[in-house]
């Protein structure tokens, strides 16, 4: 069992990435990781350090998964929908694209998850005609 | 199929499309990271509130719930209430913004459910009018009232000397085949047979199929289940639904309560609910403390038996009675689990392995047995004889090492020893035997007036039955009036008195005599 929980050890690296290189963090930063057994969770470990960075910065990651290539203006819409939505004050996106989608869109972001694709929208409207 | 037009349905699926719910709404998501032995943990979900059902993604399609148990910095810890076999590692979990809660309602009675309220009885679906979220907070002090009404289990033993009220805890408790269940049994079918308008709930935890089968079987036969939900985990469930089984019961029980009507619930048994809470703690990792059990053993049966209640009659005046049932071994009522729950309760029935095996059946050890409520929740007509009744068995008990010496003891003890004798064996009843009032008081009179007396011990079983015939046939109005008003004037008491000694007389010439 870990000594200090993954939220406090993820405070502690955005403290250092304040003050020192990304490269140097890391090498500090990795031995405590598989240390505490956390080698098998960097995923949750970057999520936690975009919620830290939401909290701290109100700096918003979007991760945007769509069935196509959405257009600029329309990712730029979207992000600016989040951003008001959960406050914050600067955003940056990431693209997946994910046809199994059908079509719309899913983005993730720290604070939660809009579902705007098609695939949920028809297991919805399945889920309601089943009763 | 009918006529539809391309058109037409093109136009039905438009309007359908447009009537979901669509609005844009940021949904909190977390990700399952481990899961094993009924447990799962979450990451994210930080709005996540204790008892929050959270819907799982399932490789079946439709979503498994699991509801929050622990609530840590980095995850969840939730107790599934699925099938673990279709949830996997990166599964999507879902808050539902709402507590784990059961249908309630009178369309369960009479049904045999599950801690979820999902029918197992194969009688089909249960359409339930409300719902109620399994743990509540008890009543408080200013909605109850005293218990004073009186609920009879039918058993002489338990209606004359430990009383027990609507709204009171009485506590059973005894080694494992005591007849704790049969009890618990027996005070279900005595309010269908005596039409009480209680309404019964046996919670079954952690009990083999075939013995609640039995049961239920049994309660159709008796015609109770008409007046019965049966909710059921058994001990091939998995623990998280024992666990949850007693407060699932007690929403079904509370239901009836808040809307002015009495039930009865028994939880058979707690011990077995400790041990299902304990499985889950250890593997929500929470520290064990004394013989493993986690710190907070005794509030899962505080909270759940403060639940039951008499409430005043601003509140409807309606009750749940509760009859917990905790298995001892090898007698051992200092236990953990048995003095925690001692304590809870408003008394308890002790049943030994001891009386039971020297045939004394109900086992019932009415020394150590006590009721808190006593004669509160009796009919005067029952405290008049209960009085007496407990007197001589108690100086029968103080001489009970002598009995042996019976031969050179003087009259008066040797009376005593005798009577007590008799006393035990009037006390003596079968398995769903429930007697009315009215009977039970016909039989203690004659018992307590001495009518038995020269009638040999093993005989007052026959001779008991006897002046109940008698009473039947001859006091049928005396019999009518008291369980109309729960009372009986002196000069009733007398001609029983009287008629119960006439009876056992002419036994007595038919060679039924003590030698």
């Amino acid at each position: 069992m870990s000594a200090y929980s993954r939220q406090k050890f993820v405070r502690a690296l955005l403290s250092l990435l304040e003050k020192h290189p990304v490269k140097s963090v890391a090498a500090v930063a990795a031995p405590e990781i598989i240390k505490q057994g956390w080698a098998n969770s960097l995923d949750l470990i970057s999520n936690d350090l975009s919620r830290e960075l939401l909290r701290q910065k109100k700096h918003l990651e979007i991760s945007l998964t769509s069935a196509y290539d959405l257009p600029h203006r329309l990712r730029q819409q979207i992000a600016k929908f989040l951003a008001d939505q959960i406050h914050a004050d600067t955003t940056h996106v990431t693209v997946t694209i994910d046809p199994a989608l059908l079509g719309g869109f899913i983005a993730t972001t720290p604070a939660g998850e809009l579902d705007a694709s098609l695939s949920s929208q028809i297991n919805q409207l399945k889920h309601q005609t089943n009763g | 199929m009918a006529n539809i037009s391309l058109s037409e349905l093109s136009q039905e699926l438009r309007a359908a499309i447009n009537d979901l719910q669509s609005s844009p709404e940021i949904k909190n998501v977390g990700l399952v990271t481990k899961i094993g032995d009924g447990i799962v943990w979450i990451y994210g979900l930080a709005d996540c509130g204790y008892n929050e059902m959270i819907a799982i993604e399932s490789t079946q399609g439709e979503p498994i719930y699991a509801f929050a148990l622990n609530l840590e910095e980095d995850q969840i810890g939730a107790v599934l209430l699925g099938d673990e076999r279709y949830v996997s590692a990166g599964a999507k979990a879902r808050l539902t913004g709402k507590p784990l809660a059961v249908p309630v309602g009178p369309e369960l009675v009479g049904r045999v459910v599950d801690p979820l309220g999902n029918p197992i009885d194969g009688l089909g679906p249960i359409k339930a009018s409300a719902t109620s979220p399994v743990e509540k907070i008890a009543p408080g002090v200013i909605t109850r009232q005293s218990v004073k009404q009186s609920l009879m289990t039918g058993i002489k033993a338990v209606d004359a000397i430990i009383p027990i009220g609507r709204g009171q805890r009485e506590l059973i408790i005894g080694d494992r085949q005591t007849g704790k269940t049969a009890v618990a049994v027996d005070a279900i079918v005595n309010q269908h047979r005596q039409q009480t308008g209680v309404i019964s709930i046996y919670v079954s935890i952690g009990q083999k199929k075939s013995k609640v089968a039995r049961i239920v079987d049994r309660l159709r036969q008796e015609g109770a289940m008409d007046s019965t939900i049966v909710v059921l985990t058994s001990a091939s469930d998995p623990a998280a639904l024992q666990y949850i089984a007693p407060y699932a019961g007690c929403a079904m029980g509370e239901y009836f309560r808040d809307n002015k009507q009495d039930a009865l619930i028994i939880y058979d048994d707690l011990s077995k609910h400790a041990w299902a809470y304990r499985q889950v703690s250890l593997l929500l990792r929470r520290p064990p403390g004394r013989e493993a059990y986690p710190g907070d053993v005794f509030y899962i049966h505080s909270r759940l038996l403060e639940r039951a209640a008499k409430l005043s009659d601003a509140e409807g005046g309606g009750s749940l009675t509760a009859l917990p049932i905790i298995e001892t071994q090898a007698n051992d009522v200092s236990a953990y689990i048995p003095t925690n729950v001692i304590s809870i309760t408003d008394g308890q029935i002790y049943l030994e392995s001891d009386l039971f095996y020297q045939g004394i059946r109900p086992a019932i050890n009415v020394g150590l047995s006590v009721s808190r409520v006593g004669g509160a929740a009796q009919s005067k007509a029952m405290k008049s004889v209960a009085g007496p009744l407990r007197l001589e068995l108690a100086q029968y008990r103080e001489l009970a090492a002598f009995a042996q010496l019976s031969t050179d003891l003087d009259p008066d003890t040797k009376k005593r020893i005798d009577r007590g004798r008799r006393l035990t064996e009037v006390l003596k009843q079968g398995q769903y035997e429930p007697m009315s009032l009215s009977d039970q008081l016909v039989v203690l009179l004659a018992a307590t007036s001495g009518a038995f007396d020269n009638v040999r011990p093993e005989q007052v079983p026959a001779a008991a039955q006897s002046v109940l015939d008698a009473a039947h046939a001859q006091a049928a109005d005396i019999l009518k009036n008291v369980a109309a008003s729960g009372e009986i004037s002196d000069a009733d008491k007398n001609k029983l008195i009287s008629l119960a000694q006439a009876t056992t007389v002419s036994l007595s010439a038919n060679g039924a005599t003590k030698p």
